[in-house]
């Protein structure tokens, strides 16, 4: 599994994520307070468009930019289609601008965040928590840390799962379909439930609780 | 992420299985290995509706409230949510990242998780499992409760009203039940062939 983060040495990538969630919380805010100006997506568009070209540079901030645009094509149809049913041409533009800014710019925060430092800021809202009384029903910022490693750990393992599935089914001539897929999902969901069996037991064995 | 401690720890004796992890490492793992099923079933597109390829993923988080029961599967999701959050593209269509929070869906995703509490809760209320219970709960929480986290959302950010946003979604209704009726099959099967998966149910009575 390929993280969305590009790796970097721009301003972008060395401040603290905190920080760039607490930018990104005031730009979302500010948008959402101002929703019908159409001046607000546009000054939303400026600062993405002078986040990703501090980040990457100019021209691979722009094709960074050109490839997330791209990847939310079937969003952009999702955000438009209903509008243009019921509000005006107008109006659905400025909605579709001011969303699509917001969600570029969030994009930009992944793009120059590591995986990694959002995970120690999850951690670091989870362990005032843990003393507040949540680390009594079993809730640490440990075991927090372990489900997450262990999640990241599985996507890859359980595609390989469906893939050894679907070729199993391919070389019988199984049909292919919607049909096929809900077949296909009790045997994945059986060795998944394997598969976290033994992963549980592989840790209760290295004395994990 | 919490480590819910089942009504019926006992249930892998009754099995016949050895005694297993302990409970609290079982149960992370099941709720990370759930999360990345999910992720995976979000890759595969399955039903080409419309213009917007349609993947199994809410399909997965039936399965997640329905296997795992109300307190793990909805951590599952949390899960499946804040590794969202933090870059991975775990969402349908390999989306993901802060984005996904910031764009009209974001109820959707943020759904999952009481979707998959209100699913276990209604589809384990007791072993065995019954056919009219297990449709009621993929419903009830699955379509019912994930829309209503959605719609709002969605309504707000579009500048729509509630129920215009709700004519927008029925779009995707007929998909919905058509991975409810998927996601019942597959959990009826699973509890014929692996009983042994659905240790979070009490179980009235002794015997599988």
């Amino acid at each position: 599994m390929i993280p969305i983060y590009r790796p970097g040495s721009s301003a972008l990538h060395r401040m603290p994520a905190g920080a760039k969630v607490a930018v990104l919380l005031a730009a979302g805010i500010a948008v959402a307070l101002w929703r019908d100006s159409p001046w607000v997506a546009v000054a939303a568009w400026a600062l993405a468009a002078v986040g990703y070209v501090l980040a990457f540079g100019a021209r691979a901030g722009a094709a960074q930019l050109a490839v997330r645009m791209w990847r939310l094509k079937w969003l952009v149809l999702l955000i438009a289609v209903p509008q243009l049913l019921f509000l005006t041409a107008g109006e659905a533009a400025i909605t579709t601008a001011r969303i699509l800014a917001v969600v570029i710019l969030a994009g930009l925060f992944t793009l120059t965040t590591r995986v990694s430092d959002v995970m120690e800021l999850v951690l670091r809202l989870v362990r005032p928590a843990e003393r507040l009384g949540l680390g009594r029903w079993g809730f640490t910022a440990e075991r927090a840390a372990l489900a997450m490693s262990l999640t990241m750990r599985s996507v890859p393992v359980i595609f390989g799962f469906y893939q050894e599935i679907r070729r199993a089914r391919q070389a019988r001539g199984a049909r292919t379909g919607p049909a096929a897929a809900a077949a296909m999902t009790t045997p994945l969901l059986v060795m998944t439930l394997q598969h976290a069996e033994e992963t549980g037991e592989a840790l209760a064995a290295r004395g994990v609780r | 992420m919490g480590t819910h401690q089942s009504p019926a720890p006992a249930t892998e004796s009754a099995s016949g299985r050895p005694a297993a992890a302990a409970p609290a490492v079982r149960s992370i793992s099941e709720m990370a290995v759930f999360a990345a099923l999910v992720a995976v079933l979000g890759q595969v597109a399955a039903i080409p509706l419309g213009p917007v390829p349609i993947t199994l993923q809410t399909m997965g988080v039936m399965l997640a409230g329905a296997v795992l029961g109300p307190w793990r599967g909805a951590g599952s999701m949390l899960l499946l949510n804040v590794l969202t959050a933090a870059g991975l593209p775990l969402m349908a269509q390999g989306s993901g990242g802060l984005g996904v929070f910031a764009g009209p869906t974001a109820g959707f995703a943020l759904g999952f998780v009481p979707g998959a509490l209100a699913v276990g809760l209604i589809v384990q209320h007791r072993w065995p499992l019954r056919g009219w219970r297990t449709a009621a709960g993929v419903l009830v929480g699955g379509i019912g409760v994930i829309y209503a986290c959605g719609i709002p959302v969605m309504a707000w950010q579009l500048g729509l009203s509630l129920p215009e946003a709700a004519a927008a979604n029925a779009l995707f209704l007929p998909g919905d039940a058509l991975k409810a009726t998927f996601a019942v099959l597959v959990t009826h099967s699973l509890a014929r062939a692996y009983p042994a998966a659905f240790r979070g149910v009490s179980r009235r009575r002794a015997t599988l």
